[in-house]
Parts: structure tokens; sequence; C-alpha cells
């Protein structure tokens, strides 16, 4: 009998089983790839090259989950180029390549970033209140965001409240000319979402963005590498190669899990960091969950969109001064990235549009084994339907045509290529739909509505079983936050 | 006339808002005057005679939200107001028989069981569920906005909104914020599976706004516009007996037998001010008019920077206000016929062609319409909303003949080529328009006598409805309750003193509801301002 | 517009008072005649004919089918045998009840699940994450109850019965068609339900009635089927309790507990929807019957001068029930005078303190619209159980 299973060894299932370990409890991940890190994982394009097949970056971590498991990462503020020669440098919280009236406006929106900064992180570094609770602990949250949000100052809250139901695209307008930054911004806010920028609700996602990479980017890979380090050091135990078949109950609470193999594994408590639906519903028998939580986790949205591409090139992409680029977001202006969205919606199998977002890592990065001397350049590719055939090999040759506006000679370049469509992100991953954050993060699926409003605070409504995935609060940024919220939440009801 | 006669307010526009307005100031013994730029009153509420015996209710056509209280308290029913129901609600289908919704649970249920048994049974929980939040949102309706943002001021209201929300319990919470924020298709797959049962009854979720179907936050536009009925069935929605206008002036009737004075063709040119307090108005015909207080209803921007102008208000309230966004989405198509259209998936004169008629086939249908208004085209096979109110009220018409009011959406004020080219693309629209109900009722054009089409620059130009937007200002989230039109200032209350607004514009906005100018109305009589 | 079930030509025909209701949107006979009492009669005496074709039916079949019912219902209908029928009720996770009736266990893993009210949605929800197939089949299948003491001497001349037992069920061919045949019903008598396939309807009604004249058969509506309904203590969906699915508060909703169908819940076995709420709400018992006193009925009338009468029609309008301080503390939502028992009985709903047999309290009832009260005297439910209801 130990004390607790982990479900899942990407970062929220080893943030979470680091910090329960650290507590002193007798942890065990399962993990059902061959190997851990979930989505963050690297594995070989071609020879010698590896690279995550899901995720390439986090955003958003912060000290405290740093501290938590007690690994150190100095996370880095990124640069981020557009088409068109505009870099958003939020370094030197400035924008390059557009005339000043932009410049200001841009200065002026970061300046609105930092104000909000301080309520967002109330907001995401806490588990979610719980508005229908009483009792002075929940009350107590609750002020507290209350007095975040005042502190805003009038004009700062004026803006979010107005901001948080807009479109992202009215957002941009009312504030910017430039169609190169407007496209790049909405670009970068939307990745990985299922919505255009002409979308209510999706300016909250540029603001949350900006929070979250103002807080500076962490490479995927590196965090992984620290947290399996940290793993190793607790001497934490992992199965990997098997799943979890079903949680088990003894009537009153969970008692471990039974495997695919049909093994058991006896335990006190169950943390799962899969996609909630899997957990809730194909875990667990439907007898041990209210019919209606059921019902509501039937309509959970989480139909992703966003195709994986990696590249391995022989030199790297380089912007206008020579400099190699680092992170980029191809889309010209809003209209295209409305429109890339339109054939998403409506389930095209042809492609006219495509909004690619990415990062290119250099040879420190962990991308190649030996002494390669090639360049691994990670992309997002959107909106790929994901219940359709598409035609991948033009599917790539658009990308390499998008990617040739920055390097005209790209296919000399290219040794090797490896492109993961959404439907195989979604089995490979268990995504349940293809998104990457396991729910699209709309307005109504975040905060104390993650994953359902009744287990928005890491407890299932059955005893001994914890949700700490990305399904729940705050299920942004890749960065563990989840995951460790849960293991807190946890070692609370000891 | 002279500067010499002083009233206690003036209201600039002859609305029904302003009429409301006008009707409840005069009913407390105010000195009220009321001016109207054109010939007629009522404004979008209006009926027009544009072929001898054809009556158009021009803009507004079906009136559902008209606050009960207002009927009451203004006697309307005295002053000829007769609203009759319409009879069902009525989606023609091109293969198959189409789907009619009745306001009687068998019917209603037999129809939708053809196209799914579950979803029949289904349907009248999702009518009592979206009563239950109607009931929640209702009052919210007839009381200022409550402004969580100056607290401790407003704490009062705040909290009784907070502890009702607690009541909700935690799955009505749920339900509350979903529907305050998800698209009207994610409403409704959570109820139904059929398709052709969800694409009518998404439409309600974008009728008046820019937004499709699959937008989130069209499922709270989908409930403003439920609230005008009782638990799903369609008693509530009606036709004004003479055509909208006959609201208008049944208010109208109601005003000046309290005592408010009504001057027609009296555009006003400018609202003075002295000293940022406002004193009364200038008309272009260089009469000039004072008064304690005046009310605008007319929309925010005209108001501000036509009437008061930029230079009175403050650069931020200025700022404000031009982000207000407007972006108007449909237009009109109003028909006078020889004859009865005949529908081929329903042949014949019967009950159904008494409701609303929505050509609305499916979610993408109506999702493709929107995407086309989107990137700056009107639709090519749009969303037509038609009534043919002379089979229910004949006096509309010539005996035999009948009117047809289409609303359609999308018409974006703003095309790719600007707005001035709607003037080129109207008859296009209107073709548009024909040729989409021709598909569904064939022998439709040749029956045609006259054809009036609207467009979002004619509801602009002639109607005085900015950017032809139908509700002062869209519906969305940000531009609702206490930030509508802006925060700080959504109390009807303006930067000018003695101004204040009394429209759609503000709280709780758009529709034939004419709570804005009873809450106006209200405030300034409560709070003794007036 | 009412739907025709699959006898209209021949209930319709048959109807010579023209009253008619809607049950569950299909057209349905209140009473074939302007009194509802002849059909009454046959039921008790000889026997009598309901088209129960309204009942919604769902066929439920596949490897977890009794699992998944015993997760839907109150009971454990995985232990039920083949050929077995059972009375149950299902409710939401909070208790409340939704509806009630019986299933049959057809086959190995086919049951077959009758309800009141439409709520296949409900039923499909709960299906998932079961190997299980749910299907409405209300529209394919034909139901006539024939109900009363010569039922089975009716029947055994149509077919072979092989001495069918109360509550169960089996296959018969009756007057050369197929058909499934149970032994249950909803008048507290001998009885039995036959189901069979809709097309055949008209015939097995044809056949029904020719071989009935030797046996007293009448077609019988609702209306007689309500007065048997209520001397045999069954509660009415939409009448004695309302389905959680239609209520707006849940002070309108009930549990199985207080609607006198506590006995059908079986709480200690695995988990299954409302269990958990039902544990805490155990021993609510509420429902019972209330006899009343007719001689202060008769005072009542004598009062306005006028003579007893005696309403020929069960009253579906509940009326508050009092205690002897002339507080409110229950309702009586079915009442009827019972021609059986001479007497005026209802089904009435009070706290548990109020439900002890033997006890008095005091019932609404209007004359010429002068609301008084009258004297009950709380009974057990049912007022009527004769023992050839059960016998084999």
């Amino acid at each position: 009998m130990i004390d607790v299973v982990v479900i899942g060894a990407g970062i929220n299932g080893l943030t979470a089983a680091t910090m329960l370990a650290r507590a002193g409890l007798a942890v065990e991940v399962v993990e059902a790839r061959p190997v851990l890190g979930g989505m963050a994982a690297r594995e070989p394009i071609a020879d010698g090259y590896l690279a995550p097949v899901g995720i390439y970056e986090t955003t958003g971590v912060r000290p405290w989950m740093l501290n938590a498991v007690g690994i150190a990462l100095s996370p880095e503020l990124p640069r981020l180029h557009g088409s068109g020669g505009v870099v958003v440098d939020l370094a030197q919280r400035r924008v390059e390549g557009v005339d000043p009236t932009d410049a200001a406006a841009f200065e002026d929106l970061v300046e609105l970033v930092t104000r909000i900064g301080p309520l967002f992180w109330r907001l995401m570094d806490h588990p979610p209140i719980d508005p229908v609770a009483s009792g002075w602990r929940s009350l107590w949250a609750a002020a507290r965001v209350g007095l975040s949000a005042r502190r805003l100052g009038f004009e700062a809250l004026r803006e979010l409240l107005r901001a948080a139901p807009m479109p992202l695209a009215d957002f941009l307008d009312e504030r910017f000319e430039s169609n190169a930054l407007k496209g790049l911004l909405a670009a970068e806010a939307l990745k990985y979402r299922f919505a255009g920028a002409k979308s209510p609700t999706t300016a909250l996602d540029l603001l949350a963005a900006l929070v979250y990479q103002s807080a500076g980017i962490v490479p995927a890979c590196r965090l992984l590498e620290r947290l399996v380090a940290a793993a190793k050091h607790h001497e934490l135990r992992v199965r990997c190669g098997v799943r979890v078949s079903s949680v088990n109950f003894d009537g009153s609470r969970a008692t471990g899990v039974t495997l695919s193999d049909g093994m058991r594994i006896e335990a006190r408590s169950v943390l799962s960091t899969v996609h909630p639906r899997q957990t809730l519903c194909e875990l667990i028998s439907p007898r041990y969950l209210p019919a209606a939580l059921r019902d509501d986790l039937r309509a959970w949205r989480s139909q992703g969109s966003t195709a994986r591409l990696d590249l391995v090139l022989a030199q790297p992409l380089r912007d206008n001064a020579g400099r190699p680029l680092s992170r980029f977001a191809l889309s010209d202006n809003l209209s295209e990235l409305e429109r890339a969205y339109d054939q998403g919606k409506h389930r095209q199998s042809t492609l006219e549009q495509l909004v690619l977002t990415g990062q290119q890592f250099d040879l420190d990065g962990g991308f190649a084994d030996r002494g390669h001397d090639a360049h691994v350049v990670c992309l997002t590719v959107q909106h790929v339907p994901s219940d359709r055939v598409v035609d991948e090999n033009a599917l790539r040759a658009a990308v390499r045509q998008r990617l040739s506006a920055i390097d005209a000679n790209l296919a000399q370049h290219l040794r090797a290529e490896r492109f993961t469509s959404v439907a195989a992100l979604a089995q490979g991953f268990a995504l349940d739909g293809g998104q990457f954050e396991h729910g699209e993060l709309s307005l109504d699926q975040q905060y104390f509505m993650r994953p359902q409003i009744r287990c928005a605070s890491y407890r299932a409504p059955l005893r001994g079983l914890y949700l700490g995935g990305n399904g729940s609060h705050p299920g942004r940024g890749f960065n563990g936050a989840a995951g460790a919220l849960a293991a807190n939440a946890m070692l609370a009801d000891r | 006339m002279t500067a010499t006669t002083r009233y206690d307010a003036i209201i600039v526009g002859g609305g029904h808002n302003g009429l409301v307005c006008a009707a409840y100031l005069a009913g407390a013994g105010r000195k009220v005057l009321l001016l109207e730029r054109r010939h007629l009153l009522g404004g979008a509420a209006v009926t027009e005679e544009h072929l001898a015996g054809f009556k158009y209710s021009a803009c507004s056509y079906v009136v559902s939200l008209l606050r009960p209280e207002i009927i009451h308290d203004l006697e309307l029913a005295k002053h000829g107001l007769s609203i009759i129901p319409l009879a069902c609600s009525f989606t023609p289908d091109l293969s198959g028989p189409g789907l009619v919704r009745w306001p009687d649970f068998a019917r209603t249920h037999d129809e939708i069981s053809r196209l799914s048994r579950r979803d029949a049974d289904r349907y009248p929980e999702f009518g009592k569920a979206m009563g239950k939040m109607g009931d929640f949102i209702r009052p919210l309706l007839m009381q200022p906005a409550p402004d969580p943002t100056r607290l401790p001021r407003r704490l009062g209201e705040s909290l009784s909104l907070l502890r009702r929300l607690r009541k909700l319990g935690p799955r009505g919470l749920a339900q509350f914020v979903q529907l305050m924020t998800q698209s009207a298709v994610d409403l409704l797959d959570r109820w139904f599976e059929s398709d052709r049962l969800k694409a009518p009854m998404a439409c309600s979720g974008i009728i008046g706004t820019f937004l499709g179907v699959r937008s989130p936050t069209t499922a709270y536009v989908l409930l403003h516009h439920y609230m005008g009925e009782i638990d799903g069935a369609y008693r509530a929605w009606g036709f004004a007996r003479g055509g909208t206008g006959a609201i208008s002036e049944a208010i109208a009737s109601a005003a000046r037998a309290r005592g408010a004075e009504i001057l027609c063709e009296a555009a006003v040119e400018k609202i003075t001010t002295r000293r940022g307090s406002a004193r009364g108005v200038v008309l272009e015909d260089g009469r000039e008019f004072e008064a304690r207080v005046v009310i605008s209803a007319c929309d925010p921007r005209r108001t501000f920077f036509s009437f008061v102008g930029r230079d009175q208000l403050d650069d931020d309230f200025v700022a404000q206000i031009t982000r207000y966004r407007y972006r108007g989405s449909s237009g009109k198509v109003n028909l006078a016929l020889d004859r009865l259209p005949d529908f081929s998936c329903r042949p014949g004169r019967g009950l159904h062609l008494q409701g609303d008629i929505a050509i609305a086939p499916s979610i993408d249908y109506l999702e493709r319409a929107y995407d086309e208004a989107k990137h700056g085209a009107f639709s090519r096979r749009p969303y037509i909303n038609l009534v043919i109110p002379s089979l229910t009220d004949p006096t509309v018409a010539p005996p035999g003949k009948h009117v047809m009011s289409a609303f359609v959406q999308y018409a974006p004020y703003q095309l790719a080529e600007g707005p001035a080219a709607w003037d080129q693309q109207r008859e296009a629209f209107g073709d548009t328009v024909v040729e989409t109900l021709e598909e569904y009722c064939p022998g439709l054009k040749d029956a045609i006598l006259h054809r009036q089409v609207l467009t979002p620059l004619d509801l602009e130009r002639e109607y005085g409805l900015t950017e032809g937007n139908i509700f002062h200002g869209e519906l969305s989230l940000e531009q609702l309750l206490f930030m509508r039109p802006t925060m700080g200032w959504a109390r009807y209350q303006t930067p000018i003193q003695n101004l204040w607004l009394c429209a759609s514009g503000a709280h709780p906005g758009g529709g034939l509801m004419g709570a804005p100018g009873a809450l106006c109305a209200r405030r300034l009589l409560e709070e003794h301002y007036l | 517009m009412l739907l025709p079930t699959p006898v209209h030509s021949r209930t319709f025909a048959a109807c010579r008072s023209f009253r008619f209701k809607d049950w569950g949107g299909y057209l349905a006979v209140a009473a074939y005649d302007p009194s509802s009492e002849v059909e009454y009669y046959a039921v008790r005496h000889g026997c009598g004919l309901f088209d129960v074709s309204p009942l919604r039916k769902y066929d439920i079949s596949g490897p977890d089918a009794g699992a998944f019912l015993s997760y839907l219902t109150v009971r454990d209908v995985a232990k039920l045998a083949v050929g077995r029928v059972s009375y149950l009720c299902w409710c939401n996770d909070d208790g409340q009840l939704i509806d009630d009736g019986t299933v049959t266990r057809i086959d190995a893993e086919h049951y077959r699940l009758t309800a009141t009210l439409p709520g296949l949605h409900w039923v499909d929800d709960r299906a998932s994450g079961f190997n299980v197939t749910v299907s409405d089949v209300t529209d394919r299948l034909v139901a006539l109850a024939l109900q009363g003491p010569q039922a089975r001497g009716l029947l055994e001349q149509l077919g072979e019965l092989n001495k069918l037992r109360f509550f169960r069920s089996r296959a018969v061919r009756l007057a050369g068609l197929d058909c499934y045949l149970t032994r249950t019903g909803y008048t507290g008598d001998l009885g039995y339900e036959i189901w069979a396939d809709a097309a055949d309807g008209p015939a097995l009604w044809d056949a029904l009635l020719a071989a009935g004249a030797a046996f007293g058969l009448r077609p019988a509506g609702l209306e007689a089927l309500d007065i048997c309904r209520i001397e045999a203590g069954f509660v009415l969906n939409g009448i004695d309790y309302r389905s959680a699915l239609q209520c707006h508060t849940a002070a309108q909703s009930s549990t199985p507990y207080e609607c006198g169908l506590g006995w059908a819940v079986d709480l200690e076995r695995e988990p299954f929807v409302g269990q958990a709420a039902l544990r805490k709400r155990r021993g609510e018992e509420r429902l019972f019957g209330v006899v009343a006193d007719w001689p202060a009925i008769e005072a009542l009338f004598r009062l306005q001068g006028l003579p007893p009468t005696i309403p020929s029609a069960a009253s579906r309008e509940g009326v508050p029930l009092y205690d002897g301080d002339g507080c409110q503390i229950g309702r009586v939502t079915s009442r009827t005078w019972s021609p059986q028992l001479k007497q005026y009985i209802g089904i009435a709903a009070a706290p548990q303190a109020h439900a002890v047999p033997g006890t008095r309290l005091q019932m609404e009832f209007t004359v010429e619209y002068q609301r008084r009260q009258v004297p009950v005297t709380v009974t057990e439910l049912p007022f009527f159980d004769p023992p050839r209801k059960r016998s084999r």
C-alpha cells in the first residue's frame, strides 16, 4: 500500500509527484508512453535529432513552482518575430519595425499587462475560488481576489472588464495600425486555441499570453530535464509503458488503480493528470459519479485544430539583420488568421491559409545527440481539422512555402521533417479531440468551471481522487501549475 | 416661437424609448417637450405606407420584450395597443417537411420527434431551464445595472446580485456562466442532437449582433430573446395591430394624454451647454428650447458627437464613446404581395404561415452567412426571419393581398468597399433575399408588387440608427449592464450635467422593450433630479 | 396535435362520448360512454380492455443491459430472472423521482422498460459508459391491458397461457398473432398486458372483443382506469408526484419514499443514480390512503339544501389536508368515489407523524363554491386488493 498513484508522467504529473515525494509520501507514477515527459518528451525526428512531439515551450513558470519541486531555472523574456520585420521584444518592453504610434500603443499595452499582472497571478497561482462555498476560508480567498482587482485602479479594471469578453480583433484594431503586428500578436495569443481573432472572449487570451510570457519562457525540454532530475533525486518510482485501465474504489474512496496488464496498485489516493473526461468517464465506472456531472463532462469541449511540424535545418533561420531567429509567428494580418480559423471550423480538407508559430532551438537545447550541427525548428500549424484527412504532403509544402518568406533557400537546408497531425496528437497523448490543454481555454471552461464547477478544486467528487492535469485550473502555459496546485490540495486534505 | 418657454425636460428623439420616458415624466406632472426629426413618431418602431394600402412595419416588426409594467403603467391598451401573438415558429426546408414549433407541447413534440425522439422529449426541459435563467436575468432588466466596480457605494446592489447568483446552486451557476460566455451552438449542443432543430433555435442568438451562431457569448443573446417567451412557447411574441408603428402611436397618445408636448419635423442640431451643464437644444431650423434636463433618446455616438460636441467632453470619455461599437449587421426587406406565398415544403395556407418563419436550414448555413459578412460582404445565402402580418392583422394590406417583412442577416454596415458601397449594392442585396426566398416558396418573385430594401446605410440615414445597428450599439458582453455605454456612465447620467440618456444605448439595451426610457424617467424622478 | 395509437381506428369508432384526453402526446379515450361507470364495473366483474399504447416503451439490450438498468433504476434488475417483470422507479442524483414503470426481462440481454411520460433522453444519456443500446419502441408496439376477473378465461380461449403467474411474462400466440404477455396491470385486479407489433393492433383488438362477449368484456377508458388505480393505491406520474424533469423547484419533487415507492428501493448494492441522496432520505414515508367520512359530506350538501351527488370520475386536482388544529399538513393528490367500496377515498401525502393508520385529519371539500372541510381517516394502501390479482 503506497500513498499516491499519479497517472501520467508529463510536466504536471512529475511536478505533482515530486512535490508529494518531497512531502514524504510514497508515490508511484504510471505513464502509458514508454518515455517520461508526456507531450514534452523528445522523440527522434531523424537519425540523431530529437524534438518534442507535442509542446516545446512553457510559459508562466513561476518561482513558487520551481521551489516546490526544488529546481532552479531562469526563464527568458522572449523576442518574437513576425512578418514584415516586426519584432516584439518583451525584455525591452517594446516593438520594432512599426511606426511610432503603434510603438507607443504597444508600450501602453505592456503597461496594461504589467498593471493587471498581479491580479492574473492572484488568480493563476491559487486554486479557483468556489463561488457557492461558504465559510471564512473561501470568503477570504474571494476577498483577496476582489482586493487585487481593486488595486488595479479604475482604468485598468475598465480595460480588463471590457477586454475579457471582447474579440481579439476589435481589441487590436482599437490600438494598432500595423497589420503585421496585429497578426503576430493574434497568432501568439491564439496558439493552441480553436478560435479566430473575431471570436468574442479572445482578447483575454492575448492579455493572458502576454502576462505569461512576461514571466519568461522556458523550453519544455529544459523544464522536463530538471523535473526528471528532481524526480530521480527523490527516488520516485515510475512505471512507463503501461496504461491505467481503471481507478478503483471501495465504495467510499479511491483505493488505487488497475493497470492494463491486470496489475493492481493499492494506494490511499490517486492523482490523475490525464484529460478530465478520460479520468472521470473512462477510468471510473459510471456508477461512482453523479449522473449530472457525466452529462456536463460530455459537453466539455476539447476539439483541437493545432498540428505540429518539426524541421531539421542545416542552416538556421535568420531575421533581416542576419541573427538567428528564436521565436516567430507568421500571420500577415487578422483576416488571414480568421480565414485559417474558418477552414478549421468548416472542417475543410484543403487548407489555403495557415497560421504558423514556432521556435528555433540552437544546438545546446538538447535536440541532437552526437556532434550534430543542425538546427531544429518546432512549429505549430493552425487550423487543421482533426476529423478530416488532410493531405499531409500538401500541408508540408504549404508550410515550407510560408517559411520561405523568412528563408528563401529553406528547401536546400532542410534535412528532415516530422509532421504530427491533430489526430495523431489526440491519439498519442489521449487528448480526446486533440486540444493541447485538455480543453478549450474559453471563458466557460476556465477558473471555477475547469473542468467542472464541482471539481475545480482539484478534488473529484470521489474521495481520494484528484485532478491535476491541464484540464484543471489554470491549464495554461504547460508549466505544471495544475499539477502543483493539485498536489497542494491533496497535501492540505491529509 | 421664442426661447421663453422653459420645460422641465426636453427629449431628443421620438423613438419608443423617448416616448416612454416622456410619458412617465409627463405623468409625474413634469412639463415635457419631445422633439422628433422625422414626420412620424416611433423611430425604428414605425408603420409606413409605400404602396397604397400596404402597411410595412418598416424596421422593427415583432414585439415580445415590451415590458408589461410599461403597458400597464401607461395604460397602453386604452390608447389602442393590441398585440396579437404569433401562432408558431416555422422553419422551412428544401428537403423534407420543415419544422414547426407550436405553443402546445404535444404538437411540437410530434414535429420534433420526426427529427429526433430524444430531442422531442428533452425540448420542454430546455424551455424550463431557459425560463429559470430568464427569471434570474429579468429583474436586471427593470432596474439600473448593478455596478460592482463602484464598491462600496453600490455594495448593496452587488451583494444582492451575488446572493441571487449563489442561490442558483453550483449547477445553476455553471449554467449562468455558460449562458453568458458560450456560443448559441455550444449551448444547444448540450441539449439537442438534431441540426435542423438547433439551427432555428440558434438564430435567436445572432439577431441584431455581428456574431455567428458559433461565436462565444451568443448564448446570452439567445436568452435575451427567449425572455419574450413563456416556458419555451411563443405566446408572447406578437404583432401589434396596425403594424409596429401602432405601439409608438399608443405610447405617444399616452404621453400626450399626460400632457407631454410632442413636435415632429423638429430636427435637433445641437444640445446647448453652459459650464458643462446642458441647458437646452437648438433645432436645425433655428428654433431654441430650454429645459432643466435634456434627455437623449438617440444613440450615444450621435448624442455626444453630433449634438454635444467632442470639445465639450474630456478625452477619456470621447475615447470610450469612440470605442463603443455599433457595426450594424442586418437589413430589412419589406414586400407587398399580390398573393400569399406558398412554401413547397408545406404547401397551402396553414396556420404555420402565421408564425415567424426562419430561413435557417442548418448551423453551417448560418455560420457561412456570418463568415461572408465577417470578411466584408453581405451573405449570399442569408439568414432570414420572415413574418406575414397581414394574415393575422388584415388591416395592414388590401383584401386578398399581403405584406411580408423579412429581417435579413448578415448585411454588414462595413462592406469591404466601405459603407457607401451599399448604395450600389442595395438592389443586389434585395435580389439575394428574394432569390433565397424563391427557393423555399417558388412563385414568390412573381407575386411581388412592391419592394422596400433597407440596408444598414439606409437604417442609419433614414432612422438615425448609427452604423445601422438596430440596438444602438452591439449587445455584446462588454457593452452590457454596467458597461453600457461605458463603465461609470451606465446609469443614464452623462458627464454633461443635466444630460441624460434614455434609449437602447443605455442599460438594459435594445429591442422593443421600453425599459431604458422607463428606467431613466424613474431615476430622474426618484432621485429628485427633476 | 395528438397522435393516434395503433388501435386508433377501433378506439375512435367505439368512443361514443367523444371524450378524449392527451396522454403523453397521444389521443386516449377518457370514457367510451358518457358515463364511465359501466367500464369500471366491467373491470371489477367481467373484464375491461384498455389501450395503453401511449406508455413509453424502451428496449434495452446488450451485455450490460442488466447492469445498466440496475444503475438507472432503484432496483437490482440484474437479479431479475428471464421472464420476470418488476415494478420500479428511477430518480436523478438528488433522489428525486423521474418516472415509474415496469421492466420485463425478455431475454438474457434484452429488457423492456415502460415509462409514463416522455423521457428517452434521460434513459439514453445514462447509458453512456455501458455496453447497451436503448431504443424507443413506443411506436412499434401496441399495448393492450386486459384487466378483470374474467381476463384469464378470455385469454385462455385465444391462446395457451400455461398458467402465467403474477409479474411473469411470456411470448404467446393469441388468435394467431405473435404477442408478448405480461401479467401486470394498473387496476389492482387480475389482469394482463399484451404487447404486440403495432400493425397487428387492430386485429388483436378485434379478436379480443369478439371473444370477449362471453366474458363481459368492454373497452374501457382512462376515467375507469383512474378509479381502479386509486382503489389499488397506485401513484400516477404528473398527478401524485411530479417528475424531477418537470419540476421548477426542489420542493415540487418527491423521493420514492415520499411516494410510497420506498419498498421498491434496493439501497444496499452497487451505486445507482440517486443512491447517496436516497440513503439520507430513507424513512420519509409520506404516502397513505384517506377515507372520507361520508355522512359529513352529505351534511355539507344538506347545508346548501342539496342532495349529495357522487362525482362519476376521479378528481386529479389536489386539495389541502389539515390536522385537527386546522393547520395544513399535507395534500390529497387523487381522490374518487369508490363504487366497489362505497366510500370516498383518496391518495394523500403528509409528514410521517400524521400517516399513522387511524389518524383523523381534515380534507378540503368544496360544495357550491364553498370551501369546507370533511373528516378523513388515515388508512393503509391499497384500498382494494383482491386475492385473484396474485392467484395462480
